[in-house]
């Protein structure tokens, strides 16, 4: 559905998109993750046809993003982050407006506009004024908006940002039922959003993507570690320097709290060291106070460890 | 030619929402009367032209200079300060479509409020006696060539309202462009300086003297349609200028 290869993208002699290539399925739920300056946006808008691509090529649909723009502005909504709308209209005034600058003409504009006032929970609200209307209304509307000439491809910037939990929860829900008949790409800053809606996810930094994958399959992607916590008394260096020798105990490092140790352990995947721990502790006659196993490594540390400036860069 | 039909309409019904749009034309109505009005007044019981009646007085002018830095203000520049212009731009239209529906949109506009004024010598001729019938042709002229000098400063207004995102730069920066244009041909008209020169062709002043006196000379309004075009063409370059990276 979507063709990305080698695209860049410059503003001046800053580059915002470097050489990224990747394709989206029909169907799939692609999720853009990355911190702030990532080009996350700017790939957006690129795939949108507002801004073109530097070098590269964007094939949607078997159209391409530079020559056949306008078609491919047909069959895709966008929904620009900040969700930006005419504050003089109404909302069923701004929607007839856009059906009919997209193309959706007659009785068929009718139908859509009420399509998706219902779907995106406007119907009570599409005769109010847009600018009076709340943060989570607004970006109801513009959601509505990308949807209203039911586009084959929908291309959403941050579209839970600045809600409350309960609009998130409704929106992803809503995406999540949309993608049933479109093709989704979504950006977002929301972890645990991009583990529930996707079923991809490209992570990028600094105009680079850096992993692309299911977010389950990324987790694993990740050197695998399991972790262990343990408490216990005695002086700690001789501790960690016991526990280190532990086999596979990757790493051991602890703090000092008054009379306790608290020692913190990465292992090797699948490795449980906690009988061998306590075996050693009762050796050594170091009170153990509690051990367990810290829960692994969830989707926000890889991500940080992902996009987390290094050295060399 | 549809989606033309669709900008223009919504150009025009944000500004029946805005109070600015209205309180401009209710300033252009009391200013141009007043103008009129004491302009009858001076000539009162000798005979007058309508041309000195109804396009000499500077208030008219003051107007139509005001108003066509004011009207395009925000046409782009809101646009762009609010964000509009991205879900705009990604809908399926062209640049050429935006930029002639905005421009339409301040044009009839325009229109719209100085239309009023051609009714003022009508008004006049109804409470007074001994005016013969009003020569329609002279009133045409001078109002072709008012929507001329109109329709090439809204242009310049709306290139400049797509070159920055605060209506007020884009405002101020378009009346300074317009009044620019506008007093340097009454300068030289003043002073008669170079006559025979460039300066005297393109001299706005010059223009509305002849027009309004029912002289229609073809070349001011190859002037101001080619200067219309010029201006309108740059602004749908600016537009595409963000896909030139």
């Amino acid at each position: 559905m979507i063709q990305v290869e080698h695209l860049t993208k410059h503003f001046g002699k800053s580059v915002a998109v470097d050489n990224i290539s990747f394709s989206i399925a029909r169907g799939e739920i692609v999720g853009l993750l990355g911190p702030n300056g990532a080009g996350k946006t700017t790939t957006m808008r690129i795939l949108s046809c507002f801004l073109p691509p530097s070098k590269g090529s964007v094939t949607i649909a078997g159209l391409d993003a530079v020559t056949d723009s306008l078609e491919i502005r047909r069959i895709t909504g966008y929904m620009p982050e900040n969700v930006p709308l005419y504050p003089e209209m109404r909302v069923n005034e701004y929607l007839h407006f856009r059906a009919k600058l997209k193309g959706v003409y007659g009785i068929l504009r009718r139908q859509r506009v009420n399509q998706v006032l219902e779907l995106c929970g406007l119907t009570d609200v599409a005769k109010f004024i847009i600018g009076r209307l709340s943060k989570g209304y607004r970006q109801r509307v513009g959601l509505a908006d990308a949807l209203v000439h039911d586009p084959q491809i929908l291309i959403l910037d941050e579209p839970t940002i600045g809600l409350d939990p309960n609009q998130i929860r409704q929106t992803r829900a809503l995406i999540l039922d949309l993608a049933k008949q479109h093709t989704v790409v979504l950006s977002t800053h929301i972890l645990p959003e991009v583990e529930m809606l996707c079923s991809r996810v490209l992570i990028m930094n600094k105009g680079h993507i850096v992993a692309s994958d299911t977010p389950d399959l990324l987790k694993g992607l990740i050197k695998g570690y399991s972790r262990f916590e343990a408490e216990l008394g005695g002086p700690l260096d001789p501790i960690l320097a016991r526990f280190s020798t532990v086999k596979g105990v990757i790493k051991a490092t602890g703090q000092t709290q008054g009379e306790w140790n608290t020692i913190f352990l990465e292992c090797l995947k699948d490795a449980d060291v906690r009988a061998e721990l306590s075996a050693i502790a009762a050796e050594n006659k170091w009170p153990l106070r509690e051990l367990r196993s810290s829960p692994g490594r969830n989707f926000e540390d890889i991500f940080a460890e992902l996009t987390r400036e290094g050295p060399a860069s | 030619m549809r989606n033309i039909i669709v900008l223009f309409r919504r150009e025009l019904s944000a500004y029946s929402t805005s109070a600015a749009a209205f309180g401009t034309m209710v300033i252009v109505l009391v200013v141009t009367g007043v103008g009129t009005y004491f302009t009858a007044r001076l000539s009162r019981g000798e005979p007058t032209r309508i041309d000195v009646l109804l396009f000499q007085p500077l208030t008219l002018w003051a107007m139509a200079l005001i108003s066509s830095a004011l009207l395009p203000m925000r046409l782009f520049a809101e646009e762009k300060k609010s964000g509009t212009i991205e879900t705009l731009m990604t809908a399926p239209v062209t640049e050429v479509e935006v930029v002639l529906a905005k421009y339409f949109a301040a044009l009839f506009l325009f229109v719209l409020m100085f239309a009023p004024t051609a009714s003022y010598i009508h008004i006049l001729r109804e409470f007074s006696s001994g005016i013969p019938d009003i020569d329609c042709a002279i009133l045409l002229s001078g109002y072709l060539i008012f929507l001329l000098i109109g329709a090439f400063y809204l242009s310049v207004g709306l290139l400049i309202s797509a070159l920055t995102s605060n209506q007020t730069v884009a405002a101020l920066a378009s009346f300074a462009i317009i009044f620019t244009m506008f007093t340097t041909g009454i300068v030289i008209y003043m002073f008669h300086a170079n006559a025979g020169s460039v300066s005297e062709y393109v001299c706005s002043f010059q223009h509305i003297l002849d027009f309004s006196s029912g002289i229609v000379d073809s070349r001011p309004i190859v002037l101001y349609l080619s200067g219309t075009a010029l201006a309108l063409f740059a602004t749908v370059k600016v537009l595409e200028s963000r896909r030139w990276l």
